[in-house]
């Protein structure tokens, strides 16, 4: 730990641990139990319904195994850029920022098109039990991917600006840590909704 | 910080990569039910361990985080057995 990051630690409650990093953790903590209360409400739900959609079909399962592919990739991208930011490599932190978050966007114009494409066949948040879920879980998990798409871009306009250094480095580390969480999350959410 | 340079980033890539393949063949194959739910949420676990193991440096973080972690994933397991007594011997189907 370098010397400035150290003096704060001493003016926190909890030293040994930056406190930027305490609290996207604890804001993770809440996020876990915000999707665990809504997957739980799914399965609820699903063993209630009469019957359920077979996997395959409804959901284009190529497409959204392709969406799940794009989401590691710019998990990859992620650890790039916090190593990038470690060093220091403005330019490079800069690249993978971007990149990552044209992977996010790419994700979220996949989506559109899954959404777009459930819609024309009938399936909408209201026309069946399987449409509220997914469109519901989906769409909080859409709205998180745009939420890290606007920080990852904001990264990157502070780095233009000028910012580096140890501070901007933790900040790059605590948006990959949310990013990676919202990842994780799909993970969760591909099988569970698509394949099971 | 300083951490992620110990991380085997290709290798990890690789796992999630193969992982979803699995995951996507394992539904083609039809198998008894109970066996597909187990392989996928097996699968699925795995992925997410190996994300938040190394991609988010879980691994090398100190007690505190952990214990943060735990306290939420304690609740998870709760939820679920709440779930499990009202909902007995049955599998997502």
């Amino acid at each position: 730990m370098n010397a400035p990051a150290a003096a704060h630690d001493a003016d926190v409650p909890l030293p040994g641990i930056e406190i930027g990093k305490l609290g996207i953790w604890v804001f993770l903590a809440s996020e876990v139990m915000l999707f665990s209360g809504l997957i739980a409400g799914y399965i609820v739900l699903r063993m209630g319904a009469g019957g359920w959609p077979a996997p395959g079909t409804v959901l284009e399962i190529p497409l959204l195994a392709v969406n799940t592919f794009i989401l590691i990739c710019s998990s990859v991208t992620m650890v790039l850029a916090v190593q990038a930011a470690e060093r220091r490599e403005a330019g490079t932190v800069r690249r993978f920022l971007a990149l990552t978050a044209l992977l996010g966007g790419t994700f979220l114009g996949v989506k559109i098109f899954d959404y777009t494409r459930l819609i024309h066949d009938g399936v909408t948040i209201d026309s069946s039990l399987f449409g509220s879920v997914y469109f519901t879980l989906t769409g909080l998990h859409g709205l998180h991917v745009f939420c890290g798409i606007v920080a990852l871009l904001t990264l990157a306009v502070l780095s233009l600006r000028g910012a580096k250094g140890a501070s901007y480095a933790a900040r790059v580390e605590y948006v990959g840590l949310y990013w990676h969480f919202v990842d994780i999350v799909w993970i969760l959410l591909f099988v569970i909704l698509c394949l099971l | 910080m300083e951490t992620t340079k110990r991380i085997p980033v290709l290798a990890v890539f690789l796992g999630l990569v193969a992982l979803t393949a699995f995951e996507v063949g394992v539904t083609y194959l039809h198998l008894e039910r109970s066996a597909t739910v187990v392989l996928l949420l097996g699968s699925s676990l795995a992925k997410a361990l190996l994300v938040a193991l190394f991609f988010m440096h879980l691994r090398f973080e100190g007690k505190l985080i952990w214990a943060l972690l735990l306290a939420s994933l304690v609740l998870v397991a709760m939820l679920g057995g709440v779930l499990y007594a009202d909902l007995p011997g049955k599998v997502l189907g």
